[in-house]
């Protein structure tokens, strides 16, 4: 499988502060990769140096095979659609609007609509299954409806890659399953590479192609999720002892419980 | 249909400001027939529309438009509704180097006091913003608190420093506001500045309706950041600079006529900025007729009076839109 994104001998951090050490990591194209650890361990920060938002310390993180520094921000979003966190929700706003915004690295001059940008907005608030509120206000809608308008407006960029940071903090339960569904529904029709940076192990499990576990700046383990999700690494990485069970291949924790702390 | 709103919108407040146009030209401690255009009664009346009154109306209405887009410009960047020029101490900046520069012996002609008034905005805007970078990087909520004590701290130098130099009568204008001694020179350079900062805003719609949602969104979206917030920086200076180098101390303006544009007709950057620069204009010709007209022979201070209108806006805002401060 090719890599659509890599970085190689990567080292981030903020200020003199490194949190993310000589790593070498590779995201294959097509699959939904997720990024794994605990608090602190440097998901996000590894999260925006792929993203080329934040510049590396050394090393290089290369997007097709070019270096990213070379993209301008335009040609960067053209590639990499990405969602942070938290994302401001602007008032008085429609989903429709949302999702235009998606257009902008397409678009020249004035930034009129185009033909083109109307089918792209329509078809990707058709793909997140909100055609009917796409003139509803984004202020009026709850949570989950919220991010799912928020991916759409990523959809619209039309780009091979969507990264996502934590995609699911902060939804009930249903909600989370939507998002994770629908991600996985894209990615299985428009062949999207998806990176997510998740806390949910079992939802990790459940719906990445590959993981990639991350300790204090450090790849602790990278591949399958059957070959990452491990006794060994639960109570190396997480600190916490558990069974696995294999529900059709895919590795979910169960009867979890902390391990006492060294002194 | 959405296209023909917008331009019914427009057009109603097109009329209307041509409207306070005519109110505030006509309007005054004397006020005139609109007859007295084209059969003038005395050479005074004449001269008095022409010279005085038309120079004045002109430069109210534009300073009242370069306020409201430099408010929502700041707003828009910052994140943060209750943001303002005036509130921050981008204003308050120019008033002190406007003083500061009267009393090293510079003469304050129209030309001195734009370019005096357009650093002293700049310097206050760069020291605030330098207040609001944290580790992180810029901190929405440091820019609103660091910039209202460090506007505070320079009204007082102002303040203090015209009361020890006995100047507080030469500075009525700068530091009470208003447009008493407007002449075509100011209304010929606010026009220039008004030409470049509605411009710029037309051109970069887009890019400043993006800014409304956060950084690392924007520039994931494609959006060159830094520069964008520069241009927003440079027109924000300039509006701000310009308005209190004509019309001196107005505050209020740019932050309350955006929030009354939005509360009545929430939109995008994209969708409320023409209407709220127009607003903007509307409303400093409405405190300019009060002001001139409200009390025979005295003329109230404008930033009072926008101060008094604007508080009891944010009041109302605040008491009732709860989601006004996120």
């Amino acid at each position: 499988m090719a890599d659509s994104l890599a970085a190689k001998d990567l080292t981030a951090g903020y200020g003199h502060k490194v949190v993310i050490d000589h790593q070498d990591i590779s995201i294959a194209q097509g699959q939904i990769t997720g990024l794994i650890g605990p608090n602190g361990s440097g998901k996000s920060t590894l999260f925006n140096v792929l993203n080329g938002f934040e510049s590396p310390i050394s090393g290089t993180v290369t997007l097709s095979g070019k270096p990213i520094s070379r993209f301008s921000a335009r040609q960067r979003a053209q590639q990499i659609a990405c969602l942070p966190q938290r994302t401001v929700i602007p008032d008085g706003i429609t989903v429709f609007e949302l999702v235009s915004y998606g257009r902008y690295c397409r678009q020249r001059g004035f930034h009129h609509l185009s033909q083109t940008d109307r089918k792209a907005i329509n078809d990707a608030i058709q793909a997140v299954h909100m055609t009917s509120k796409a003139d509803e206000l984004l202020t009026s809608l709850s949570g989950g409806q919220q991010q799912r308008a928020l991916i759409a407006m990523t959809l619209a960029q039309d780009s091979c890659i969507l990264m996502l940071d934590e995609p699911t903090t902060y939804l009930d339960l249903t909600n989370q399953l939507e998002i994770l569904n629908l991600l996985q529904e894209l990615n299985a029709k428009f062949r999207k590479t998806i990176i997510i940076v998740l806390h949910d192990l079992n939802e990790a499990a459940r719906y990445c192609h590959r993981l990639v576990c991350l300790v204090d700046g450090h790849v602790k383990a990278t591949g399958r999720p059957i070959d990452v999700i491990t006794k060994a690494i639960l109570a190396d990485v997480f600190k916490v002892d558990g069974d696995i069970l294999h529900d059709h291949g895919c590795p979910q924790i169960m009867n979890c419980h902390t391990l006492a702390m060294p002194s | 249909m959405i296209f023909h709103k917008k331009r019914v919108l427009t057009g109603c407040l097109l009329l209307a400001l041509g409207f306070a146009v005519l109110l505030d030209t006509l309007g005054g401690p004397k006020w005139y027939g609109i007859s007295e255009f084209w059969r003038p009664t005395s050479k005074l009346a004449t001269q008095i529309l022409w010279d005085v009154r038309i120079p004045r109306v002109l430069a109210a209405m534009l300073v009242g438009i370069l306020l409201a887009t430099g408010g929502l410009l700041l707003q828009t960047i910052s994140h943060n509704p209750l943001a303002d020029p005036s509130i921050i101490g981008v204003n308050a900046g120019a008033n002190l180097a406007l003083i500061a520069g009267e009393l090293a012996g510079l003469a304050l002609t129209v030309l001195n006091a734009f370019w005096l008034a357009l650093i002293g905005a700049l310097l206050a805007f760069l020291v605030v913003i330098g207040l609001s970078l944290n580790k992180k990087g810029f901190s929405p909520l440091r820019l609103l608190l660091g910039g209202t004590i460090f506007s505070g701290f320079l009204s007082s130098i102002s303040m203090a420093v015209s009361f020890m130099t006995n100047n507080t009568q030469q500075f009525r204008v700068i530091l009470a506001g208003g447009f008493s001694g407007a002449n075509y020179e100011q209304v010929g350079l606010l026009v220039l500045v008004a030409i470049v900062v509605v411009g710029s805003v037309f051109f970069f719609r887009t890019e400043f309706t993006l800014l409304g949602l956060d950084h690392q969104t924007t520039v994931g979206l494609g959006l060159s950041f830094k520069k964008l917030m520069g241009i927003a920086i440079a027109l924000i200076v300039l509006a701000a600079g310009s308005s209190v180098a004509v019309g001196g101390n107005i505050g209020f303006v740019g932050v309350g006529v955006p929030q009354m544009v939005n509360f009545v007709h929430p939109g995008s950057f994209k969708a409320n900025v023409f209407p709220i620069a127009l607003c903007g204009g509307i409303f400093m010709l409405f405190a300019d007729l009060i002001s001139k007209a409200a009390v025979s022979s005295v003329e109230l201070p404008l930033s009072a009076l926008s101060a008094i209108v604007g508080g009891i806006v944010l009041f109302i805002l605040v008491a009732f839109k709860k989601k006004v401060v996120k």
